[in-house]
């Protein structure tokens, strides 16, 4: 009996092809979008939360801690302003801090950021344990003495800059080409592929944005320019941040204490990735809407199935009129109505996953190319499982209404002629 | 009441078909009775072949489906096989429908999408046999169709969709062979082919065979032959008033 209802429900799938398809595929989307929501929102918390910082804090300008951290881990957003150099000094004398590097921003060359820094971000900084930064082979990290930058594998990608390349920085954040600056950059290194932020931005020394064309210091409180061949006193230096890897979480809570509570100059972000989270709570009603509006699709789908198996039915009703003649019980009609609804549901469950692949993959350029934060195409979640059973387990129910209908076909007033 | 009725069905055992104090009335859109069907006794006996003769309107496909169990009765019993399918429940109705009633239709009522083999194997799916695919084939080699078994309707001609009808008509070896104007949607040839093959595939399978027509040709080539209206009180009365 089984093999006669799948294969009236098979050669109905295929009589009605275009209407099973068209239905399918409107799961298929659904289903993919729930999927990669829910794939996007759990990925993306793990991603910007736990994600390979390497860093436990961050010192920066009083103001927005969760700016300092988009600003100087993620590379996004405008930087909330400078601290002096003497800070950076006495953050990095700190017994309690294993590793400080400054970090200067405020250029850009064609939209990726530029960072000024030390060499300790070469033989120092681990963005993973155990991981260093790497430059690829034919390349070396630069000369803190010389106009020499180390570009981010996803820069090298994009731009397609070499080593040997030549650039000249531009201003600001965005990329404007009238703020183009006179200094020339020699690419010497191509940094492997981190799938970190570090990816998308371009190391120069530090001391190259203190004495950039059109830069002013003030880290003494007056305005300072560099000048060619003359030393630049500690006291006119400031950074954009420190960037700071802790002996311990106890350091952290008394250095946040003692910053944030006592203090009035600077701000401390710590720990970065609390800070990260309390963002994404705040932005969880974005979500909250995305997934009202994927159930929405979900409806939307289900009541497609209904649609066009209820247009069906006319067209059905001597067949089914037929198979009740041939001795089909009631129910095995019934049966054959949900089953077709279901089965429609689970190629369009089988095609979602497709969709959901398409839309992370999508999502995991753009989230990479933005932020350099690498999300997985299918990371194992719990709703890769229940979005297409659920939605198998809704088509199943779509299909009760044209079922009902079709368990009250009558025989005798659809089968022909009647005298 | 049912005990009784039971016990008089195993006294006619030799009857395939007996039918007592039929009636089946209609409502009217103004609401008003109309007795349709009103068949006091009639019965087939195993293996015989009855013609019944039917213009168009007296009721003769609603007499079938009722056979059938397709149709509820208003009154009456139907014992089909020794079983008062009347009193039935739909569900038992089809069930005795699918292993014991073989249903010839005038526009055959084919499945469409499916060839001609699987409309046997479908119909040979609701019975109590197993599905026999042997079985299946070898009726529509009977029937003259071993090279268009895995035709479907559409690509068959006229004749050979109606074969296809009777074949599957005798699939699960029913005792009754309901045929309602069987030939006539066939030309005069094929219509002889067609009653010759009917009557004969039935009493291969010794089957009863309960034919309606109007056609005198078809109905003279039968031994017993009744009219509806000599059966059918319902028509009588009709005829009177």
């Amino acid at each position: 009996m089984l093999r006669t209802i799948l294969k009236v429900v098979n050669r109905s799938l295929q009589q009605f092809a275009l209407s099973t398809w068209i239905t399918a595929i409107s799961i298929a989307l659904a289903g993919g979008l729930l999927m990669s929501i829910f794939l996007i929102q759990t990925q993306a918390l793990a991603a910007f939360t736990g994600g390979a910082i390497g860093f436990d804090a961050v010192l920066g300008a009083r103001g927005s801690q969760l700016q300092l951290v988009l600003n100087t881990v993620f590379h996004l957003e405008t930087s909330p302003g400078n601290i002096p150099w003497s800070m950076y000094k006495q953050i990095k004398k700190d017994a309690r801090v294993k590793l400080a590097i400054p970090y200067a921003v405020g250029d850009n060359y064609r939209g990726f950021r530029i960072v000024g820094t030390n060499e300790e971000i070469f033989t120092k900084f681990e963005y993973q344990k155990g991981k260093k930064l790497l430059v690829n082979k034919g390349g070396r990290f630069f000369n803190v003495q010389k106009r020499e930058a180390v570009i981010g594998s996803f820069v090298a990608k994009e731009t397609g800059l070499r080593v040997g390349s030549k650039i000249n920085p531009y201003h600001g954040f965005i990329f404007d080409e009238s703020q183009k600056h006179a200094e020339e950059y020699v690419v010497t290194g191509v940094l492997k592929t981190t799938n970190t932020p570090t990816d998308r931005i371009i190391l120069i020394p530090i001391e190259g944005i203190f004495r950039m064309s059109g830069h002013v210091l003030r880290g003494g409180g007056e305005e300072y320019k560099a000048e060619a061949n003359k030393a630049i006193d500690d006291k006119h230096k400031e950074v954009s941040a420190v960037m700071i890897k802790l002996n311990s979480p106890l350091a952290g809570f008394q250095l946040q204490r003692l910053i944030n509570r006592q203090g009035k100059v600077a701000s401390f972000a710590w720990p970065i990735n609390k800070v990260v989270a309390d963002f994404f709570s705040k932005m969880a009603w974005i979500t909250k809407v995305l997934e009202l509006i994927a159930y929405l699709v979900a409806i939307v789908a289900m009541a497609s199935i209904i649609a066009s198996l209820y247009n069906t039915m006319n067209e059905r009703k001597r067949e089914f009129a037929i198979l009740r003649t041939l001795g089909a019980r009631k129910h095995i009609i019934f049966s054959i109505i949900i089953m077709q609804s279901t089965m429609i549901a689970f190629i369009g469950s089988i095609l979602s996953f497709v969709v959901a692949f398409a839309i992370m993959s999508l999502a995991k350029y753009i989230t990479y190319a933005q932020t350099g934060v690498v999300l997985e195409v299918f990371q194992q979640n719990m709703a890769l499982v229940w979005v297409p059973l659920g939605m198998v387990v809704l088509g199943a129910i779509a299909g009760l209404i044209p079922a009902i209908k079709a368990y009250k076909t009558d025989i005798a007033k659809n089968l022909l002629p009647s005298s | 009441m049912a005990t009784c009725l039971k016990l008089s069905a195993k006294k006619d055992i030799m009857e395939v078909l007996k039918i007592e104090d039929l009636k089946k009335e209609y409502i009217s859109p103004e609401g008003e009775k109309h007795l349709v069907i009103d068949v006091p006794k009639f019965s087939v006996e195993e293996r015989t072949q009855i013609a019944l003769q039917g213009t168009s309107g007296c009721g003769k496909t609603t007499f079938l489906n009722m056979i059938a169990g397709i149709l509820a009765v208003t009154q009456g019993n139907i014992f089909v096989n020794g079983e008062n399918i009347s009193q039935l429940p739909e569900a038992k109705r089809d069930i005795i429908r699918a292993n014991n009633i073989g249903y010839i239709f005038q526009t055959f009522n084919l499945l469409q999408g499916y060839t001609a083999l699987e409309n046997l194997i479908i119909a040979m799916s609701f019975g109590n046999y197993n599905v026999d695919q042997d079985r299946a084939k070898s009726l529509l080699t009977k029937v003259g169709l071993e090279h268009r078994m895995h035709y479907v309707p559409a690509k068959l001609s006229i004749g050979q969709q109606q074969r296809v009808a009777v074949a599957r008509a005798l699939i699960n070896k029913p005792k009754l062979v309901l045929a309602d104007e069987p030939t006539g949607n066939l030309d005069a040839k094929n219509a002889q082919e067609a009653l010759t093959l009917i009557r004969e595939i039935c009493d291969e399978n010794e089957a009863a065979l309960l034919l309606v027509s109007h056609d005198e040709k078809i109905l003279h080539k039968f031994n017993r032959l009744q009219s509806m209206q000599e059966i059918n009180v319902a028509l009588q009365t009709e005829g009177q008033k």
